[in-house]
């Protein structure tokens, strides 16, 4: 019964440093006009010298975009704070695509410093592709990768070096008029990692890219594609944080997964986004036969997100899982959530959610569990736990369960709570003082999520909770 | 059919009105709630891949509507008690009727506002202070065939008073069904409402039900929807004063091509509160259901409890339930918790009774009827238990 807590490691310095809160100085070759015109969409094609079929994909993706209405369910007061004329829609740092660590930039990389990125995990770590702004500038792929054939690029190289594989597969999880900001993103997006793995290769080690905003009222939107070829396994990691702004900037992404039959892909994710960051982002995946997708997805920035990872169950035997968690400070308001489609039988999937909202902060689940006709064995469970913790914070559970195949079994438990007084307590008799031993409890309750993250990731929401946690008692 | 005031058969349903006007509803509180029904929003879900009807467009034909159509049946043994139909109440009772009558949320909803405009069968049950009776007191409406009945409810409880009200509903080949019920209770009182529904698998019935106890009282609801074609119910308790407890059971099972839409809603305004949701349902043949279970806790609500549990059975390839189980929670020293599951009958259990020696199909029959026990022990009398268990079984023939 009785814990040992390491008194050695003091809290407050872990906090101190950590700094997110910076700006250096803006450094651009081009940068869009604000708003959003054919005009720009026709020019962000031509920067980068793209097909014809790219620039006709984009401009029908902007007529789609103009013709569909904002969202009418969810936050809507804060979407319609969005003023999509006060947006730059693209903007590039750099003209060529560095090749080393020692050509990138120095603003860049003290950039990367701050985000606390160890010297030698950047040489030794292979595959890291790093986005800063809106495109590609730093990328190597390791020997290894390209011998088992793997290709890891920015998605407008993707575009020119593998048109083949892209025009495949490009668009068709999530085409541009599933919703307002899909079609956005299909009009103007730029950057974005694109995966290919050929069949039966296992990608050994985690392949990552960082994304950063770093000019006022600029907009990212990135894309992704992700397509792990039969028997492959892939696991991709995706982090991201802001620096300090003072107007609101819209983060839109895309990413598409394609797992073939037996294929194996999973996407780790935290997003950091400043509080001024509105990050409304459509991420779906297919699944095929025997194929596994997982979803790891955390939420700790931006003023609202609205970010609900799919997977579409499409084969018979396809697995998924999505775990996500949330933490919604101050002024925040983290809508997220999960949804399975079970579209084939003896498909399965499982969802945990964990959230904490604190200093009048809102966290939002919202999901969808669907079963087709026809998807016999179909199974799923889904556990949402929500933490509130002061009487300013509030927290949302909205599942929806559509079940249409008799012989299928869902689960659904949620549970919205205040931290425990007792473990408190028992934390605190242990010489803690109320606010470490609030973070520390906080921490436990992540922890579900936590394990599944690489060190460096881990070691960094530990502490990112630990931040927010200052003050949420008393 | 009918979406704004100014269609054609919005104008019928106003010309139909000018025949109702009585003590209890004057004609102004009825036109005032035929506006309303006209420019509410239902809030219910759109129409799917599966669900077909749309519920906003939901109304009664005009001709249907009249004054006379339907029939009321008081059965009370309680000398203490007064229970008597509407216009009786309005008469003799003003001022009690007036303390209860429009108080909850039940007139401010689509539905309910339908139910206000053409009100044409009604019961008004006082409970006096510290009376506590075990017999119920039994109201049974008939709605003819081919009729519009209007149904409304009203029980008024006062401090420390207990009583059960059982409401049958009954009749009706072709008939529309659009009732409302209101509890208004004192100081601990404890009240409990069993509606048990079981109109012609033609007709089309929608209930606005909604309850509002006093400090420390409870009120059950436990709502048995069983007949009619398609069943639209709104089951809601506002807790506004500390201490109250709420207890919502609901059962359903559609077969054949019966729909069930319920929705129940907990509002813990205050806190110190209690609220328990049960659901059980089971769908077969074409049988479609959608369940929306609210729990939501106000700001500043602390010390709320609340907890819902909503369990969903399928029987058929075609049949279909969806669960939407929502909280909304603005308070942090709550506990709420939901849990739902939707699935088909256990294998195992099957094949454990078949090994025993009874027949598959008993054997379904009793593991699906068993599966409702627990929301059956909800409901008051074993007369009113039997008369569902009956129920339940009919639908396995």
């Amino acid at each position: 019964m009785a814990t040992q807590l390491d008194t050695s490691v003091n809290p407050q310095a872990l906090i101190e440093d950590y700094r997110h809160g910076f700006h250096d100085a803006e450094n651009y070759v081009f940068k869009s006009d604000k708003g959003l015109t054919r005009e720009i969409v026709e020019r962000i094609s031509a920067m980068k010298d793209e097909p014809a079929w790219m620039l006709e994909f984009r401009l029908k993706a902007y007529e789609i975009f103009l013709s569909k209405p904002m969202p009418t369910w969810g936050d809507t007061a804060r979407l319609n704070e969005i003023d999509f004329a006060d947006i730059h829609y693209f903007v590039k740092s750099t003209d060529k695509t560095e090749r080393s660590w020692d050509d990138v930039p120095e603003d860049i990389k003290r950039t990367f410093d701050r985000l606390g990125i160890p010297e030698a995990e950047r040489k030794f770590l292979a595959g890291v592709s790093a986005q800063y702004e809106s495109e590609v500038v730093y990328h190597s792929t390791s020997e290894a990768l390209d011998k088992q054939g793997v290709l890891f690029c920015d998605m407008d190289t993707a575009v020119k070096k593998y048109p083949d594989i892209v025009r495949k597969y490009f668009a068709t999880v999530i085409p541009p008029g599933d919703n307002k900001f899909s079609a956005l993103n299909s009009a103007v997006w730029s950057g974005g990692s694109f995966i290919y793995v050929p069949p039966g290769v296992e990608v050994a080690m985690p392949l990552q890219a960082y994304f950063r905003i770093n000019a006022e009222n600029m907009g990212q939107f990135e894309r992704t594609l992700i397509i792990a070829d039969k028997g492959a396994k892939v696991h991709y990691i995706e982090g991201c944080t802001a620096p300090k702004f003072s107007t609101s900037s819209l983060h839109s992404a895309v990413v598409e997964l394609v797992a073939m039959d037996d294929a194996s892909i999973r996407y780790t994710t935290i997003q950091n986004w400043y509080r001024n960051i509105f990050n409304l982002v459509t991420k779906r995946a297919i699944a095929r036969k025997n194929a596994t997708v997982e979803w790891v997805d955390g939420n700790i920035g931006s003023r609202l997100t609205m970010k609900y990872p799919s997977i579409y169950l499409m084969g018979e035997g396809a697995r998924g899982e999505i775990l996500s968690m949330a933490f919604a400070g101050e002024g925040q308001h983290q809508d997220a959530g999960a949804k399975v489609i079970h579209a084939a039988p003896n498909t399965t999937s499982v969802v945990t959610n964990k959230s904490v909202s604190a200093h009048g902060g809102k966290t939002t689940y919202r999901g969808l569990v669907e079963i087709f006709p026809g998807a016999v064995g179909a199974k799923t469970r889904v556990r949402c736990d929500a933490l509130i913790m002061d009487d300013q914070s509030s927290s949302d559970t909205k599942p929806t369960m559509k079940i249409h195949e008799q012989r299928s079994i869902v689960e659904h438990e949620a549970s919205v709570s205040k931290i425990g007084e007792d473990q408190l307590f028992y934390a605190m008799s242990r010489g803690l003082s109320e606010a470490d031993a609030t973070a520390m409890i906080v921490n436990g309750f992540f922890d579900f999520f936590v394990k599944e993250l690489p060190m460096e990731y881990a070691v960094e929401l530990n502490r990112l909770v630990k931040m927010e946690m200052e003050g949420a008692v008393g | 059919m009918l979406k704004t005031p100014d269609s054609v058969a919005g104008e019928e349903l106003r010309e139909r009105l000018s025949a109702f006007d009585d003590d209890a509803f004057t004609g102004e509180r009825r036109s005032l709630a035929l506006e309303r029904f006209f420019t509410t929003p239902s809030g219910r879900q759109r129409p799917g891949p599966y669900w077909k009807i749309d519920i906003e467009t939901l109304s009664p034909s005009p001709p249907s509507i009249a004054k006379a159509s339907g029939s009321v049946l008081i059965d009370n043994s309680n000398a203490r008690l007064i229970a008597c139909d509407l216009a009786t109440a309005a008469r003799e009772h003003p001022a009690l009727l007036g303390r209860a009558l429009g108080a909850t949320r039940v007139q401010a909803t689509k539905f309910g506002a339908l139910a206000t405009a053409f009100q044409n069968a009604g019961v008004f049950v006082y409970v006096p202070a510290d009376a506590a009776t075990d017999e119920p007191v039994v109201i049974t409406y008939n709605a003819p065939d081919g009729a519009s009945l209007f149904p409304y409810t009203i029980v008024l409880a006062e401090r420390g008073a207990r009583a059960t009200v059982v409401e049958r509903l009954e009749g009706g080949a072709e008939a529309f069904v659009c009732g409302a019920t209101e509890i208004v209770t004192g100081e601990g009182a404890e009240i409990t409402y069993a509606g048990c529904q079981q109109l012609a698998a033609s007709a089309r019935v929608v209930q606005t039900r909604a309850a509002l106890p006093g400090r420390d009282a409870s009120v059950a609801w436990a709502c048995a929807e069983l007949g009619a074609g398609l069943t639209i119910t709104d089951l809601s308790v506002a807790i506004e004063r500390p201490g109250a407890e709420a207890r919502i059971t609901a059962l359903f099972f559609p077969k054949g091509s019966q729909h069930v839409d319920v929705v129940s809603t907990v509002d813990h305004v205050v806190g110190e509160s209690t609220s328990q949701t049960i659901v059980k349902s089971a769908a077969v043949d074409d049988g479609q259901a959608r369940y929306l279970g609210n729990i939501r806790i106000a700001p500043r609500a602390q010390g709320s409890d609340a907890s819902l549990r909503d369990d969903a059975l399928l029987l058929s390839a075609r049949a279909h339930i969806d669960s939407v189980p929502a909280l909304e929670i603005g308070a942090n020293d709550v506990k709420a918790f939901h849990g739902a599951t939707v699935g088909a009958l256990d294998a195992d259990q099957i094949f454990y009774m078949e090994t025993r020696g009874i027949e598959r199909n008993a054997a379904e029959r009793m593991i699906a009827l068993g599966f409702f026990e627990p929301a059956i022990a909800h409901f008051p009398t074993d007369a009113l238990r039997a008369v569902i268990r009956t129920a339940l079984a009919a639908k396995f023939s």
